[in-house]
C-alpha cells in the first residue's frame, strides 16, 4: 500500500513541478525538447520511477508465485488456479462487477465530452482502478463524444449533466490527487466559473458491467 | 536487490532522501539557470531507475509468457481445461496482457524540425496530443493500440513531465508511432476526418509537426508489461 510519506512528497513536488512547467515550457527556444531537466521535473521523475518500481517488483512476486503453484499442482488445482486468473482479469474488463472503497465526484456544469474525457484521465491518473460514470461502467476503450443538446455520449449510451464519477481505489490518494491545485478541477473552474464540483470518500462503492458490443474481430494473439 | 518484497519504508526513505540532497544541491546552484547535468548523481540516479526498469519489465513479459505456455500444455492434454483457457486467452488479449496482430494503422508524430523562436507549444508533440489520437482510435473501432511499444490499458496514463512524456510509467521520446489493430480504412478515415484532432492538424500544417497516418496489412501491439493487480476493487457487488 503506497504509504502517506511518498504521496505527500509527490503531491507537494508536483505543486511546485506545476509552476516550473509554465515557465520552462514559454523558455524554451532553439533546443526544442530539453534534453536535461530543471530540479523540480527530476524529483517528479525521480517519485514516479520509485513507485513504479515497486509496483513492477510486487507483480514479479506475484507472478512468481503463481508460477510455482502451476508447477506443483494436479489437474483440479490447475482449474481453480486459471478460474481465478479469469476472474482477475474479467474485473479489468468490466466484465464483472466490482466493489471496493473510493471517491465518489459529483460534476454540474455545461461540460464538454472532452472535459468528461479529462476528468476520467484525471482519476485514472490518480490511481482509481476501475471508473464509472452516471452509472455506465468504463473500459480502456472508453471515450466521451457529443451528443445532442448539452449531451454526452459514452460507449453508446446518452447521459447528460449533473455528472456522477464513481472511482475505486485509495480514496485519500484519488481525492488528494483530483483536488491538487493546479489540478484538472482547477483549470475547469476557470473555464467554467459556476462549476459544482463535489468529492466524497466511500467505504464501499459498486460499480456494474460493461457489455462489450463485440469481440475481436481483427486482432489475433501472437505466440 | 533482492526480488520480491520493497516496503512503501523503503520508498519513503528513498524518496525522501533524494529531495532532500536535490533540494539542498538547488540552493547551492540557484543562480544558475541551465546547468549541464550530465555528471549529475541525480540524473545518475533517474538512469540508473530506468535501466532497472526496463529489466523488470522484461522479467514481467517473460513470467507471463511462461505461466501462458504452461496453461497451454496442460489444457492440451485436458479437455476440461481447455474451455476455460480460451475464455482466458480473449479477456488476456481484450485487457492488454497479451501481444495481437492483425490489419490496422501506425500514426507517426514527432516534433517540428522548424527551430524557429517563439511558442514552443506550437512545435512539439504534447501528451494530450497522444491522448485525444487514441481516443480517436477508440472511437474508430480499434480493438488494440500502443506508443512506442508501450501497450494501451485501462490503468495507463499518459502526461507530461517537463517536456517528456510518459506513458505507463515510462518515459518516452519522439518520434512517437501510435499503432492501432482494427478495421484500417475505418481507423485512417476517423483519423483523416477534419473534424477530429483540428489543432493537432493545424499545427502539422502551420508550424511543421510531423503527423502521418500509414495503412498497414499487418502491425504488432506488444503486451503491457507493467502491473495489473488490484488492490481495492473486488469481484463481486
Amino acid at each position: 500500500m503506497r504509504k502517506s510519506i511518498v504521496s505527500q512528497i509527490s503531491v507537494t513536488v508536483l505543486l511546485l513541478a506545476a509552476g516550473v512547467l509554465i515557465v520552462a515550457q514559454l523558455r524554451v527556444q532553439n533546443r526544442l525538447r530539453a534534453q536535461s531537466y530543471n530540479r523540480d521535473d527530476q524529483a517528479v521523475l525521480l517519485s514516479e520511477l520509485v513507485d513504479a518500481e515497486r509496483r513492477l517488483r510486487n507483480e514479479i512476486g506475484l507472478l512468481e508465485a503463481q508460477y510455482v503453484s502451476y508447477q506443483e499442482t494436479d489437474r483440479g488445482g490447475i482449474l481453480e488456479e486459471m478460474v481465478d486468473e479469469l476472474n482477475r482479469v474479467r474485473v479489468l474488463n468490466g466484465a464483472v462487477a466490482v466493489s471496493g472503497p473510493g471517491v465518489e465526484v459529483l460534476v454540474d456544469g455545461p461540460l464538454y465530452a472532452a472535459d468528461l474525457q479529462d476528468l476520467v484521465n484525471e482519476l485514472r491518473n490518480a490511481g482509481a482502478e476501475a471508473i464509472a460514470v452516471n452509472g455506465q461502467r468504463l473500459v480502456v476503450s472508453s471515450v466521451f463524444r457529443a451528443g445532442e443538446a448539452d449531451a454526452v455520449i459514452v460507449d453508446g449510451t446518452t447521459i447528460r449533466r449533473p455528472y456522477q464519477l464513481e472511482a475505486i481505489g485509495d480514496p485519500d490518494t484519488i481525492e488528494t490527487a483530483f483536488l491538487r491545485h493546479g489540478g484538472l478541477v482547477s483549470v475547469l473552474r476557470q473555464s467554467y466559473p459556476n462549476l459544482y464540483v463535489q468529492t466524497t470518500q466511500h467505504l464501499r462503492l459498486v460499480l456494474g458491467v460493461y457489455q462489450p458490443r463485440s469481440g475481436l474481430a481483427y486482432a489475433e494473439p501472437v505466440y | 536487490m533482492t526480488k520480491g518484497t520493497w516496503s512503501a519504508r523503503h520508498t519513503a526513505m528513498l524518496a525522501a532522501a533524494l529531495v532532500l540532497g536535490m533540494l539542498v544541491s538547488f540552493q547551492w546552484s540557484a543562480g544558475a539557470e541551465r546547468q549541464p547535468l550530465s555528471t549529475d548523481r541525480v540524473k545518475t540516479t533517474i538512469d540508473q531507475l530506468e535501466l532497472e526498469q526496463a529489466e523488470l519489465k522484461r522479467q514481467v513479459s517473460t513470467l507471463r509468457r511462461e505461466l501462458d505456455a504452461r496453461q497451454q500444455r496442460a489444457a492440451a492434454k485436458t479437455d476440461s481445461l481447455e474451455g476455460v483457457r480460451s475464455e482466458l486467452v480473449a479477456q488476456k488479449a481484450r485487457a492488454g496482457l497479451i501481444a495481437l496482430r492483425g490489419q490496422g494503422i501506425v500514426v507517426r508524430l514527432d516534433d517540428s524540425p522548424r527551430t524557429m523562436s517563439g511558442n514552443a507549444i506550437d512545435l512539439l508533440v504534447h501528451d494530450y496530443d497522444l491522448r485525444d489520437v487514441i481516443t480517436v482510435l477508440w472511437l474508430a473501432g480499434a480493438e488494440a493500440i500502443s506508443v512506442n511499444g508501450e501497450r494501451i490499458v485501462y490503468s495507463t496514463s499518459i502526461y507530461c513531465v517537463g517536456s517528456t512524456i510518459m506513458v505507463n510509467d515510462t518515459r518516452l521520446s519522439p518520434p512517437y508511432e501510435v499503432t492501432a489493430i482494427g478495421d484500417a480504412v475505418a481507423l485512417q478515415d476517423h483519423m483523416g476526418n477534419p473534424g477530429y484532432l483540428s489543432d493537432l492538424w493545424t499545427r502539422s500544417e502551420r508550424h511543421g509537426v510531423r503527423l502521418e497516418v500509414v495503412r498497414a496489412e499487418s502491425v504488432t501491439v506488444p503486451a503491457y508489461q507493467g502491473s495489473v493487480s488490484l488492490r481495492f476493487a473486488q469481484p463481486g457487488g
